[in-house]
């Protein structure tokens, strides 16, 4: 256990420097105590009074010293139920991994419901071309490439410019309104790195040379995590897959699964053809040319994106019961959107309650706050980092480099990362080699590829814990399952709203 | 429109009167594999307070929404 609350832990706190916001936290599943939670949530909402100013003792990994955390406790509906408190953005991680069987809600203001007056703003912009440029997207040897993205922009701050897919030859025509591209980005599908470039002078033909992806290249996940040399798991961890289908790729092999998109058969829990979930997929368990995070682990696909369409609410909260059904110990969600979804909150919230934690990706709307599910408390929310010189400088990768930087300087948050005080670990999710369908690999950015490397991690530490996996599954189960994964996260230096508790360290 | 339908009451729902109430209100069932406590369903907006009104306290009815495919792609803004 990494915090234990006593009598020691109620002392008057010393002078809070740091900003304080108020959060509503309940038991997991109930607004009051119903006796599922374990002793130390409890103990803790039991115990604690409005008005009392608390101190907790937190241990951040084995070998280092207990430190304190300072909260508040403001309110309370009931003895037994929810409270109240205030507490610091940068200790709300230490906080939420040391009671993981807690909700921990950000306490909302809202406003009389009258309608404001509505502003709408016509833009109406003539744009009239200058230039008409064929872009032609090649191999080191000169072929055309299909099928690639090109994107330029004459006037990024306002998003002008034109975009357009190569033919079967790699061409592409764009009317542009400028000579000069402000920015030029192309997004291959699979086996090139994609390619970024500032201050470009148009002309009538431009001719782009893509670089090939090396399976042994060293990328983020791998300057972090050696996963080349790493050893096959041997205990048997059950992660669920919930995306767009994995493979086929012989370097992923998948247990089972289900498609639970609706009128499509459930046995084709293939990869829709968009490659997300097999690259989400290879970073957890890819077992071939390419090493994962956990080679070994049995992978779980569960279905639920319709090709080129979105993903049901329903489709989601249907995997997560399958998952649970299935015996998964984790579930990988590289997904989410704005709002809050109270149905699928219910069924991870269902998932915390059999012994499985799930993962979520922090989302990719460049520092908007953290995405639903990610944003649920009992979901694990990842944010994306990388690291520079673990991509060519001209690739698409490069465009995410951003401040705020780590301790190590070349250690960055992916400026499409976002972020917020519901973040909880940090991972590599900039220009990421994984799998991609009919045995190919890609190159990915995005808090998607974050979460799997995260999720892939806790996958291996949790290996290494059987008397944790053997435990019955249920609330208990997953509230070791937390405490264990936060004793072994390092801070990076970024600072909490945009790392959370830091980052997952390798077994050793 | 699509709405998911569904159960937090603490006692077991009485799904005769479910059936009977969609079935008078005219809203059809797509997917019931995870009841009794969730379904998703179709029906005119309209419907949607007296299906509120109609069902036992404890369901609640929630639109189905559409989650895209992450990606960072930069994209164009449209004028």
């Amino acid at each position: 256990m990494i915090c234990q609350l006593s009598s020691d832990d109620f002392m008057p706190m010393k002078k809070q420097s740091k900003t304080q916001d108020n959060y509503i936290i309940l038991p997991v599943s109930t607004t009051r105590l119903n006796g599922e939670e374990s002793s130390a949530v409890a103990n803790f909402l039991s115990q604690v009074e409005p008005a009392k100013q608390i101190r907790l003792n937190v241990r951040k990994s084995p070998e280092e010293p207990a430190t304190a955390i300072d909260l508040k406790v403001l309110d309370s509906i009931h003895q037994q139920g929810a409270k109240l408190i205030s507490i610091s953005k940068e200790e709300l991680a230490d906080f939420r991994f040391s009671y993981p069987g807690l909700r921990i809600i950000k306490e909302k203001f809202y406003r009389p419901a009258v309608c404001a007056n509505v502003q709408i703003r016509l833009q109406i912009r003539q744009i009239r071309a200058r230039v008409i440029t064929t872009f032609k997207i090649l191999d080191p040897e000169g072929n055309g490439i299909p099928d690639v993205t090109v994107v330029i922009f004459t006037d990024f701050a306002i998003g002008r410019g034109a975009s357009g897919i190569t033919d079967g030859h790699g061409n592409v025509k764009l009317k542009l309104d400028k000579y000069t591209a402000e920015r030029i980005y192309i997004y291959p599908n699979h086996s090139y790195w994609g390619y970024y470039k500032r201050s470009v002078k148009l002309s009538n033909t431009m001719k782009i040379k893509l670089r090939p992806i090396a399976a042994s290249y060293t990328d983020s996940l791998r300057y972090f995590y050696d996963t080349p040399h790493w050893k096959s798991i041997t205990q048997k961890v059950r992660v669920g897959i919930i995306d767009t289908g994995v493979g086929p790729h012989t370097d992923v092999k998948v247990t089972g699964g289900k498609n639970l998109v609706r009128g499509e058969d459930e046995k084709d829990y293939a990869d829709n053809g968009e490659g997300h979930g097999t690259h989400v997929a290879g970073i957890i368990g890819a077992s071939g040319k390419l090493k994962g995070m956990a080679a070994g682990v049995e992978i779980m696909s569960y279905r639920v994106f319709p090709k080129d369409a979105g993903a049901s609410s329903f489709a989601i909260m249907k995997a997560i019961d399958q998952a649970i059904t299935d015996g998964c110990d984790l579930i990988n969600m590289s997904l989410g959107q704005a709002e809050d979804d109270e149905g699928i909150d219910s069924y991870i919230k269902e998932a915390y309650n059999a012994g499985v934690l799930c993962f979520a990706a922090n989302g990719n709307d460049s520092r908007s706050p953290v995405s639903f599910p990610a944003a649920y408390s009992l979901s694990i929310a990842v944010s994306a980092m990388g690291r520079k010189s673990t991509f060519p400088s001209n690739s698409v990768s490069a465009s995410a480099v951003q401040a705020p930087y780590g301790t190590d300087k070349k250690d960055f948050i992916a400026d499409f990362s976002n972020i917020g005080p519901e973040t909880d670990l940090c991972a590599p999710g900039v220009g990421i080699i994984s799998t991609y369908p009919k045995n190919r690999y890609a190159v990915m950015d995005g808090t998607s590829m974050a979460c799997p490397a995260a999720a892939g991690l806790a996958a291996r530490l949790l290996a290494g814990s059987p008397q944790i996996l053997s435990m019955p599954r249920n609330q208990a189960r997953a509230d070791e399952m937390t405490k264990y994964l936060a004793v072994n996260i390092k801070s990076l230096g970024f600072g909490s709203t945009f790392e959370g508790k830091g980052m997952l360290r390798a077994p050793v | 429109m699509k709405f998911i339908i569904s159960y937090k009451g603490k006692t077991a729902p009485d799904l005769n009167k479910v059936a009977a109430v969609l079935d008078q209100l005219q809203v059809e069932m797509l997917d019931s594999t995870l009841m009794p406590r969730t379904a998703l369903v179709k029906m005119d907006a309209a419907v949607l307070q007296q299906l509120k009104h109609e069902l036992d306290e404890g369901w609640d009815i929630v639109p189905e929404k559409t989650y895209p495919v992450p990606d960072t792609h930069k994209t164009l803004r449209k004028s």
